[in-house]
C-alpha cells in the first residue's frame, strides 16, 4: 500500500481538494458549508437589530422592509435572531468535538498502540458507553446537571466519545506494524511519542473526515436539543431555540421556523456531503454518514 | 436447538444483564446528585420554610443514604412500582405504562415503514448499481441521513398539517376526544417521520450487501448448478445479505426507539418520550429515571433479540462463540 503511494511521482497528485469539487456531490457540499459558515461568521455584524431586544415592534407581525423576517411571539426582530443564531451551533459541537479528540481520542490513541489489559479497560469503557442512543445520554447528562453551556459541551463530546475512539483504534491497529513504527521503536522512542509524531500524521485521512462528521452529529444533537427545550436557553439565539419558540404558531408564521431549519439542513448537508466526497477518494465509495452519531 | 448454542446465548444474555444494572446505577446515581434539599426546593419553589424542606424530604424518602435508596428503588423498578412524581405527587406507573404501550408501537410502526421501504430501495439500488439513477438516489439518501429528525418531522407537519390540513395540529386531542380512526391517524406522521430517519442507514447497507452478494461465487455456485432465480435470490445471496442487514437494522430499532422523543415533542403525541422531556423539563426526577430505564430495558431486549437473530442467522458465530 504504502509503496504503491511511494511509487506514484509527488507531481502527479492530484490535491484532495480538487477531487472532492470534481464531484458535483462534492461541489454542492463544499457551496453549502461555505455559504452556512459565511452566514454564521458575518451574519452577527450584519444584524438591524439586538437579536434579544423585544418588543421593538408588536409581536407576531408579518415580514416588512424594517422587519425582513417579521417579529416573533415576543416582539424580537427575526431576521436579527436568524443572523445571530448560529454562532451556538457551530461552536458548541466544535468544541465538543476538539475535547472528545483531547480525551477519547488521545486515550485510545495510546490504549490501541500498548495493547494490553490498559486497552482492553479502555475499549470495553467505550462499549458500555455506547449502549444507550446519544439522545438518551445526553438528556440524562442535561436532568443531572442543567443545560448550561459547559454540560452541552461535555455531553456532546462523551458521546462521540465511543465512535471517535472505534476509528482511532482501527486506523492505528493498521499502522502498529508498519516499518516506520518499527524503526520509532527501535530508535527507543517512547510510547507517546509514537503515537503522536509518528502514527498520529499517518492516520490524520480517515480521523480528520471523521472530526468532520462527529461536527455534523454535533450539530444534530444540539440543535435537537435545543428544539426541545433543553439546549440553547431563552433568551439566546440559536436556530434549534428558534423553531421550538416557532412552533407553537406553525399555522400563522412558519417562516419563523422554515428560515432556521433551512440553515440547520444547509450546514449539516453540506458538511456530509462534503465529509463523503472525501471519504470516496480514500475508500472508493460512500458511506460517511453511517449510523446515527454513534 | 442444541446444547452448544446455550453458552454464547448464555454469555449474551448476561453482558446485557449487567449493561443494564450498571446503567440503572450510573442514572440513578446522576439524577440524585443534587442535596435533598435543593430537589426539595426546585419542586417548591423558592419562598419555603425549612420546616417545608423537612417535611418533602422525608415524604419522599431523600433522607435515607444514595445506596439504601437505589437498592429500594431497583427492587421496586423491578416488580413495576416505579414510585410517585415528586411533582405532582401521583404514581409514576400511572402515567408511564400507557404511553410506554402508545411509544413502543409507534416506534414499531415506524421501524417496519423505515425497514421495508430501506430493503426495497436498497436492493432496487443493488440492481442498478453504478448507474446514473444509483448515484442520485444514492446521494439523495445521504442527505436525508444529514438532517436532524426534527427537521424532518417539521418538513412533514408544515406540508401535511399546515399546508394540507390532513391532520391534527396536535396529537394529544385526538386521544383525549377523537374516535378509534382519529387515534390511528395520530401515528401516521410520527411513525412516517421516524421511518425517515431508519430509511437511508438500511437502504445503504441493503444496497451494499445485495451487491456483495450478488457478485458472490457462492451465487455464481448456485446457478451453475441449475437452482432456479428465487432459489438464488432468497437461499443463497439473501441469507448472506441478511447478515450484516440484522446488525444494522438491529442499531436502527434502538434509534427508533430513543426517536420518540422527538417525534412526540413534535407532533404532540402523548408518549413516553413528551412526559421524559416534561419532567427533565419540571425537575420531577423520579419520572426521569423511570423513563430512563424503561428505555434502557426496551434497548437492551432488542439487542438481546439482535444478538439471538444473528446467532441463527450466522454459523460462523455460532462455532466461534461455542
Amino acid at each position: 500500500m504504502s509503496l504503491v503511494l511511494a511509487e506514484r511521482p509527488i507531481a502527479d497528485r492530484v490535491p484532495m481538494w480538487r477531487l472532492v469539487l470534481a464531484a458535483r456531490d462534492g461541489r454542492v457540499g463544499v457551496a453549502l458549508t461555505g455559504a452556512s459558515l459565511l452566514l454564521i461568521l458575518v451574519g452577527p455584524m450584519l444584524a438591524p437589530f439586538d437579536p434579544t431586544a423585544v418588543n421593538l415592534a408588536p409581536s407576531n407581525q408579518p415580514p416588512s422592509m424594517v422587519h425582513l423576517l417579521g417579529t416573533d411571539h415576543l416582539g424580537r426582530d427575526v431576521f436579527s435572531r436568524f443572523l445571530w443564531g448560529g454562532q451556538s451551533i457551530l461552536m458548541i459541537p466544535l468544541m465538543a468535538v476538539v475535547l472528545t479528540y483531547l480525551t477519547a481520542g488521545l486515550l485510545s490513541l495510546v490504549a490501541a498502540y500498548k495493547g494490553g489489559w490498559f486497552d482492553l479497560v479502555v475499549s470495553r469503557f467505550f462499549e458500555l458507553l455506547m449502549s444507550l442512543p446519544a439522545l438518551l445520554k445526553i438528556l440524562i447528562l442535561v436532568a443531572a446537571f442543567g443545560p448550561s453551556t459547559p454540560v452541552l459541551v461535555a455531553a456532546i463530546a462523551l458521546t462521540n466519545a465511543p465512535g471517535a475512539s472505534r476509528v482511532i483504534r482501527g486506523a492505528v491497529l493498521g499502522e502498529t506494524q508498519a516499518d516506520y513504527v518499527q524503526a520509532a521503536q527501535a530508535r527507543g522512542e517512547a510510547a507517546l511519542s509514537v503515537v503522536t509524531r509518528e502514527i498520529l500524521p499517518n492516520i490524520l485521512g480517515p480521523v480528520s473526515v471523521d472530526f468532520a462528521l462527529r461536527i455534523t452529529w454535533g450539530i444534530i444533537a444540539l440543535s435537537t436539543l435545543s428544539f426541545l427545550g433543553l439546549g440553547v436557553q431563552p433568551p439566546q439565539a440559536d436556530w434549534g431555540l428558534m423553531i421550538q419558540e416557532a412552533r407553537s404558531s406553525l399555522q400563522k408564521a412558519p417562516l419563523v421556523a422554515i428560515v432556521p431549519a433551512i440553515a440547520i439542513a444547509s450546514l449539516s448537508i453540506g458538511l456530509n456531503l462534503t465529509a463523503d466526497a472525501v471519504v470516496r477518494q480514500f475508500t472508493g465509495r460512500t458511506g460517511a454518514a453511517s449510523g446515527h452519531g454513534a | 436447538m442444541s446444547l452448544r448454542l446455550l453458552k454464547p446465548i448464555a454469555t449474551r444474555l448476561g453482558a446485557n444483564v449487567v449493561t443494564l444494572i450498571v446503567i440503572s446505577m450510573v442514572t440513578f446515581g446522576l439524577m440524585n446528585l443534587k442535596a435533598p434539599e435543593d430537589v426539595a426546593r426546585s419542586v417548591l419553589g423558592r419562598e419555603v420554610s425549612a420546616a417545608q424542606i423537612a417535611d418533602f424530604v422525608a415524604k419522599n424518602g431523600l433522607d435515607a443514604p444514595v445506596a439504601v435508596r437505589y437498592v429500594d428503588w431497583i427492587s421496586r423498578f423491578a416488580i413495576g412500582d416505579f414510585g410517585h412524581s415528586i411533582v405532582t405527587g401521583r404514581p409514576v406507573s400511572n402515567d408511564v405504562l400507557t404511553r410506554l404501550n402508545r411509544s413502543l408501537t409507534l416506534a414499531a410502526l415506524g421501524s417496519l415503514f423505515g425497514v421495508a421501504a430501506g430493503i426495497v430501495i436498497g436492493v432496487q439500488l443493488a440492481l442498478r448499481a453504478g448507474s446514473k439513477a444509483d448515484f442520485r438516489v444514492v446521494t439523495g439518501l445521504l442527505v436525508i441521513a444529514s438532517m436532524p429528525e426534527f427537521l424532518i418531522g417539521i418538513a412533514l407537519y408544515l406540508v401535511f398539517v399546515v399546508w394540507l390540513g390532513w391532520f391534527p395540529t396536535q396529537a394529544g386531542m385526538a386521544f383525549s376526544f377523537g374516535d378509534a380512526w382519529a387515534r390511528a391517524m395520530t401515528f401516521v406522521l410520527p411513525a412516517a417521520t421516524i421511518g425517515l430517519l431508519l430509511m437511508p442507514h438500511i437502504a445503504r447497507v441493503a444496497r451494499a450487501s445485495a451487491i456483495e452478494a450478488f457478485a458472490s461465487p457462492y451465487v455464481d455456485a448456485a446457478r451453475l448448478r441449475g437452482l432456479s432465480e428465487r432459489q438464488v435470490s432468497w437461499d443463497h445471496a439473501f441469507r448472506n445479505a441478511a447478515l450484516p442487514l440484522m446488525s444494522v437494522i438491529g442499531v436502527n430499532l434502538v434509534y427508533a426507539v430513543s426517536g420518540v422523543v422527538v417525534v412526540d415533542f413534535l407532533f404532540g403525541f402523548p408518549g413516553l418520550g413528551a412526559l421524559l422531556v416534561a419532567s427533565i423539563g419540571s425537575g420531577d426526577v423520579f419520572t426521569t429515571q423511570a423513563i430512563v430505564m424503561m428505555f434502557a430495558v426496551v434497548i437492551v431486549v432488542i439487542n438481546i433479540a439482535v444478538d439471538l437473530a444473528m446467532l441463527w442467522l450466522n454459523p460462523k458465530a455460532r462455532f466461534r462463540a461455542a
